[in-house]
């Protein structure tokens, strides 16, 4: 019989605690007020936030770059591990080493995040505003959310207006558009005039061999207007591999035979210089295969701050005699002195565009989650 | 062994120990709550709350650490009694409470939910289901070849768990790689991370009414672990109780699953311990179970989100403390243990 009084006993027990937990619901606030401000998210919703805060989450490994490119890395208090094996990054910013690490590769730590100095708005990916329950525990805090991520380049200049607008940095985020769109410029105009069939097929590997771009991504965008056939999506075929596959099979790599293969991880071409049966493709056989460069990000990566240098260099790399007036080393010099403050060295300029400098891609740290 | 002063002993040890360590686990955690604050927010929850300099503080410790400390709680000892009520009714130490697939069932009914819907409760409904269906499924095959029914019935279990297994995997094959897919490797490495009160009553309903069924045939457990001729000279319908244990094992561990993501380990080594503990007697062994099993999870779930910032999943956890001692157990019960 005492044991059945203990079940009863148990069941009793959790009942009472869920009544005493029940917790009551604050709507969010959206009513003007003098300090505060109202921005749109990438997922089309309005957040109050407090003008110019003074801690910022980041927990979104492109936005603490974004941030701290602004001038403000001293405000970040929490950030996501992956920013802190963005080695270039932590060199020109040691400052992101104090900030809380709140995510792994996981999930978020939700006391770590809520403790002092506490951040005032939150910036996430939607991998994590997605997630009901988490937000749940997060609406508790009634710290302001504002979820970012971009899926072309168009998004990726309205994404760092937002992050200006929120940090007081409209006139840093107005010069880093402008640049982006002066070198979108000048890749396209040069580059319009290449006739549909002369144009170089390429394929983008994505952290695997057969991993490419995603229908409807900034990396799908961006090497469209770099004026190349990306072999990812040939023809008719686009339809039919839909937003949820990024994979391609061997067979179908192989039959695709692009001329050109940009690579953004040092253990890909490895894996391509030790396996002979990749030795016949057309873009092996005639050494045009490149790693690209790497430096607070993977250049060109879905989520990469340095999206307009990816567009140039690569523009450079497969149509040189239409670039010969860009030196890419200077580009990259005046890029990370202009933006980053940062005055790079010979070695370093080096190390950047050899793409296996900075860091060598390792599960999720470069995904930019 | 079963005198009157040892079992009140025993049970009063099983309902204060649960209360102690939920507890202590609202006191520790990686945001720094002096001791005394907790007893003023303990005392006078609803008014430190009004404060806003406290309501933090207060959604913390009422919110945050009770509904995981609750959930940790119910989700091990649901796990380790079915876990323990199975050992006993197919008599083979090497079964957990996935035995018969409720875990890759599951498993595969939250992936299908994270991939096409994408919102709690089609995640929670849909692993149930398919937790329940695979479940079923191993029962249709234990069916089919009468004479040895325990036998098949594991057997069973590991080819629909295979199954299932491959259906996860094809899941996550087609499954969007940067939204959808991280979702499910964490869902499928076991979390408590996102408990709230909402899914902490939805996870008790089943945990209580499979862990009540399995508390009333426990005495029948008993005799089925005799072997079935046996049991059926003592008069018990053998494939009755079968039946019950097995729809209250999958219903606790379903629901234990939907909502935390599948947590290895504990209902395999939770019931050995206890056995160790307190004997062979299935009337003893599974309420000490529940609440020796909620304890375990409680304990490791406090170290998974405090030892570091970047919380460490659950099921690396449970493996890391569980693997070594089910070697040590192993060892144990070659030289004459309990079994």
């Amino acid at each position: 019989m005492n044991k059945k009084i203990f079940v009863l006993f148990a069941v009793f027990f959790f009942l009472a605690s869920f009544w005493a937990g029940c917790a009551k619901k604050t709507a969010a606030d959206l009513t003007p007020e003098e300090g505060y401000i109202i921005v749109t998210d990438y997922l089309g919703k309005k957040v109050k936030i407090k003008e110019n805060p003074d801690y910022i989450g980041s927990i979104f490994a492109v936005a603490s770059h974004v941030l701290a490119m602004y001038g403000d890395v001293e405000k970040i208090v929490a950030i996501s591990e992956g920013n802190t094996r963005d080695y270039l990054f932590c060199e020109i910013y040691p400052q992101i080493l104090r900030a809380r690490i709140v995510k792994g590769s996981n999930t978020l730590n939700i006391e770590e995040l809520a403790k002092q100095p506490r951040p005032e708005v939150l910036i996430l990916n939607p991998e994590v505003t997605l997630d009901e329950s988490m937000m749940k525990q997060l609406d508790k805090f009634g710290i302001p959310i504002v979820t970012i991520a971009y899926d072309n380049v168009e998004q990726q200049q309205q994404i760092m207006e937002l992050l200006g607008t929120i940090t007081g940095r409209e006139k840093e985020a107005a010069a880093y558009n402008e640049y982006y769109r002066n070198i979108v410029e000048l890749v396209t105009s040069r580059t319009a005039e290449i006739p549909e069939g002369e144009r170089k097929t390429v394929y983008h590997a994505i952290n695997e061999l057969l991993r490419t771009d995603q229908a409807d991504t900034l990396s799908e965008d961006w090497l469209n207007l770099v004026g190349v056939e990306n072999v990812a999506f040939s023809g008719e075929e686009r339809e039919s591999i839909g937003t949820n596959k990024s994979y391609l099979s061997l067979e179908e790599l192989l039959q695709r035979n692009p001329e050109y293969m940009i690579i953004n991880g040092g253990d890909v071409l490895d894996y391509i210089e030790a396996s002979p049966q990749l030795h016949n493709l057309k873009a092996y056989r005639e050494g045009n295969i490149y790693l690209l460069p790497l430096g607070v990000s993977r250049w060109g990566h879905p989520y990469s701050i340095e999206t307009p240098l990816a567009i140039l260099w690569t523009a450079k790399t497969i149509y040189p005699e239409l670039f010969t007036d860009v030196d890419m080393e200077k580009e990259t010099k005046d890029f990370y002195l202009n933006f980053f403050d940062y005055e790079l060295s010979d070695s370093q300029v080096a190390k950047i565009l050899s793409g296996r400098g900075y860091k060598d891609i390792k599960g999720s740290g470069e995904s930019g989650i | 062994m079963l005198n009157k002063r040892y079992l009140k002993v025993l049970t009063s040890a099983c309902i204060i120990l649960p209360v102690v360590f939920i507890l202590i686990s609202l006191f520790i955690g990686r945001y720094d709550l002096g001791i005394k604050d907790i007893f003023t927010i303990l005392v006078n929850g609803q008014n430190w709350s009004l404060d806003p300099e406290h309501a933090i503080e207060y959604s913390l410790v009422y919110e945050i650490r009770l509904p995981r400390a609750l959930l940790a709680f119910i989700v091990g000892g649901a796990l380790s009694i079915s876990g323990g009520a199975l050992q006993g009714m197919f008599r083979n130490p090497l079964v957990d409470s996935g035995m018969l697939g409720v875990s890759a069932g599951a498993g595969f009914g939250a992936c299908l939910g994270i991939i096409f819907f994408h919102n709690n409760f089609m995640i929670y409904t849909l692993a149930f289901l398919f937790g329940i269906i695979a479940v079923l499924l191993s029962f249709i095959i234990g069916k089919i070849y009468d004479s040895a029914p325990t036998v098949t019935l594991v057997l069973g279990g590991v080819v629909i768990s295979a199954i299932f297994s491959a259906l996860i995997s094809f899941m996550k094959y087609v499954a969007d790689p940067l939204e959808k897919l991280p979702t499910i490797t964490f869902w499928l490495m076991g979390s408590l991370s996102r408990a709230n009160f909402q899914d902490t009553a939805i996870a008790l309903i089943p945990i209580a009414v499979g862990a009540l069924g399995i508390m009333l045939v426990r005495w029948q457990i008993n005799v089925l672990s005799l072997g079935d001729r046996e049991a059926g000279t003592l008069g018990v319908n053998t494939g009755l109780c079968r039946a019950i244990v097995i729809v209250c094992t999958s219903i606790a561990t379903a629901g234990a699953v939907c909502v935390s993501g599948t947590i290895g380990w504990v209902g395999l080594i939770i019931p050995h311990i206890v056995r160790m503990i307190v004997g062979n007697d299935n009337r003893v062994l599974l309420p000490v179970c529940l609440s020796v099993g909620g304890c375990f999870l409680l304990i490791v779930d406090l170290i998974a989100r405090s030892i570091v910032s970047t919380e460490i999943p659950l099921g690396v956890l449970t493996a890391m403390v569980g693997g070594p001692f089910f070697i040590v157990i192993l060892k144990r019960t070659k030289g004459g243990g309990s079994w």
